[in-house]
């Protein structure tokens, strides 16, 4: 035990930072098969393996990394996929410092396993090398289930209910499929050749997908249910932009990190001209918020070829809510963080356009009765920024739009829709919905949780009824 | 605006906090969602408190000079907003920052009123209400960020 423990903790190659921050290739270069192998022997094999209760889809990791250790790279991807639809994403965005990897029993006197990296290098290995078989799927039930959105919780949906042979179609509001994975999260910290392959692997298993079809608007869940479908799973995520209500926030060159992310990566901004999307090149930029949404905001902006990058945040350092994984290659990407700060209001010229903004230093009060000490302005302490591009990244709101033209769909006090965190299960009949339309802005693998626990929840309606 | 007395302001004070009343109850009802109407209701329920505070300062003097004054600590979220209108169907975090910008306008007004007169009786009297309103703003901007806390993900 005490030599595994001793082999150091592989270090993932990555791009050179000065090189990266001028290009959308991705961060990370992956393990080699050597690496992983070595890093898979780290693995103590546990009996009672907690980083497996630390994973919201109960992958199998002491197993698939033992495969890793045996060359059995394949095996070990398959291994993946038996309980997780996206082992290529999750390894690339999971936070498993503070699930799987938190709770690795090698963490406790050393570092953990890296279990991310594993999982990234036998998806990956997989899909370069492997025959692109896909699960087999049961025996066709004729059951008809409607799921609406295609991000992390409604892929796994759909996943899980077309193994166990139900008729899946997949209701996508944009022209390409993947939700947040394809118009959220950048090239450089997630392939889009991935996420298209991932659904690719769908479409092999049956799954019908229908782009461009806002659910709400082009058709309602209710005329679903009329044109036949059994059940209906509502991942749609919460995509309205947040803004914060300041003085001057309509000036041209404030986006919501929102509007800002999807031009650049679903309509691939970041290669104009060849692709025809216009997108803001600013030169002195700053983000608003300190999340990982922020974070990739800012380091869009560093590629796109901004001199300054300043993320401005109202709290401290450690309560900046993003991994400290993208913190740290924020940081070595030279964007710079300006804390216990608060923008107060933004300045324009005569013509509209944003060119600079006032802050105010915060400082954090006493505690209050929840032990949480909040920011507080300082008297007096309002300075100016010069920018010509602020991206507003303070999280979303849920979308009304579906909600509201679905009678009977209760929502909590939000606006997210009101679902049994066990099964998904809304107010509605027949209809179940998961993911950050649900519990607000959170992680890819806890959407993917929610998806599999409402997944086996319509599989038991769809056989033993509500 | 000119007050003579304590009672005058007591007067002055409870209509505008029942209009406060009136305000979120008519949101209330109008709110077609169970978790927003519950959200007005309770606001609504608040400021009937300031009501009975004043109900019973009007009664009973002594209750003005036992008054107990705290610190109450102002994280200014509202301050900076610009001034937004009630919509149907508006989601929670519009609904806090209609609320806060109110209960800011009350803070502001009394302190206004308060700086305005000379009468150490009447000065109180509106330290008191400012109390009365930062409390129901650092509430309000206290839910608001924990909810910005939690969404910034």
């Amino acid at each position: 035990m005490s030599k595994k423990i001793k082999t150091p903790r592989a270090k993932m190659p990555e791009q050179d930072p000065d090189a990266r921050r001028r290009n959308f290739e991705e961060v990370p270069l992956g393990l080699t098969e050597e690496m992983a192998m070595i890093e898979a022997s780290r693995c103590l094999q546990c009996k009672k393996p907690l980083c497996v209760d630390g994973c919201p889809v109960s992958v199998k990791i002491p197993e698939f990394i033992k495969l890793i250790s045996e060359k059995d790279f394949s095996g070990a991807a398959k291994k993946l996929w038996e309980t997780n639809a996206l082992p290529a994403v999750c390894g690339r965005v999971c936070p498993q410092e503070d699930q799987c990897e938190g709770k690795c029993i090698v963490g406790k006197k050393g570092e953990p396993v890296a279990i991310g990296y594993l999982e990234k290098f036998a998806a990956d290995w997989e899909r370069e090398n492997g025959s692109g078989e896909v699960p087999k799927v049961a025996k066709k039930t004729g059951k008809k289930i409607g799921v609406v959105g295609s991000g992390p919780s409604a892929i796994t949906v759909a996943g899980d209910l077309l193994l166990k042979g139900h008729d899946v179609t997949i209701f996508e509001a944009f022209h390409k499929p993947g939700g947040v994975l394809v118009y959220g999260i950048p090239e450089f910290r997630l392939p889009k050749a991935i996420v298209a392959s991932e659904i690719a692997g769908l479409e092999k298993m049956g799954a019908n997908i229908e782009c461009n079809t806002v659910v709400g608007a082009s058709v309602s869940v209710d005329e679903l249910f009329e044109e036949g479908y059994d059940a209906v799973y509502i991942g749609v995520g919460a995509g309205l932009p947040r803004f914060m209500n300041l003085e001057g926030e309509n000036f041209i060159g404030i986006y919501s990190a929102n509007e800002y992310l999807t031009r650049t990566n679903l309509m691939k901004g970041y290669l104009f001209p060849e692709y025809d999307t216009p997108i803001a090149r600013g030169k002195n930029v700053v983000v608003l918020g300190a999340g990982n949404v922020a974070m990739d905001s800012a380091r869009t902006a560093m590629r796109l070829g901004a001199d300054s990058v300043k993320v401005v945040y109202r709290r401290s350092r450690d309560e900046m809510p993003a991994r400290n994984e993208e913190l740290h290659h924020a940081e070595e990407e030279k964007i710079e963080f300006v804390l216990l700060t608060n923008p107060t209001k933004f300045y324009g010229d005569e013509n509209g356009r944003l060119t600079g903004m006032e802050c105010l230093k915060m400082e954090l009060g006493e505690p209050d009765d929840s032990g949480r000490r909040r920011p507080v302005p300082i008297e007096g302490s309002e300075f100016d920024f010069d920018c010509d591009l602020v991206v507003v990244s303070v999280g979303s709101n849920a979308n009304p739009l579906l909600t509201s033209s679905t009678p009977g769909l209760e929502l909590n006090r939000w606006g997210n829709i009101a679902a049994d965190p066990a099964t998904g299960k809304t107010s509605r009949k027949g209809v179940w919905a998961g993911g950050d339309i649900v519990t607000g802005a959170a992680t890819v693998i806890l959407a993917m949780g929610a998806g599999r626990d409402a997944a086996t929840s319509m599989h038991d309606y769809l056989t033993l009824g509500w | 605006m000119e007050f003579g007395s304590v009672d005058e302001i007591i007067s002055f004070a409870t209509e505008r906090e029942k209009e406060a009343v009136a305000f979120y109850t008519d949101l209330a009802k109008q709110a077609t969602m169970a978790s927003l109407k519950e959200a007005f209701e309770k606001f609504a329920l608040e400021e009937e408190k300031h009501v009975e505070l004043l109900a019973d300062m009007g009664s009973n003097k002594e209750k003005i000079d036992s008054y107990e004054f705290k610190t109450i600590p102002d994280l200014k979220i509202s301050d900076y907003m610009v001034e937004i209108d009630y919509k149907e169907g508006m989601p929670m975090p519009q609904i806090l920052k209609l609320a806060m910008k109110r209960e800011e306008r009350a803070v502001n007004l009394y302190t206004i009123m308060a700086d305005k007169t000379d009468n150490a009786d009447v000065k109180k009297v509106f330290n008191i209400l400012i109390q009365e309103e930062s409390k129901h703003k650092f509430i309000l901007e206290s839910l608001y960020d924990d909810y910005l806390a939690e969404q910034e993900g």
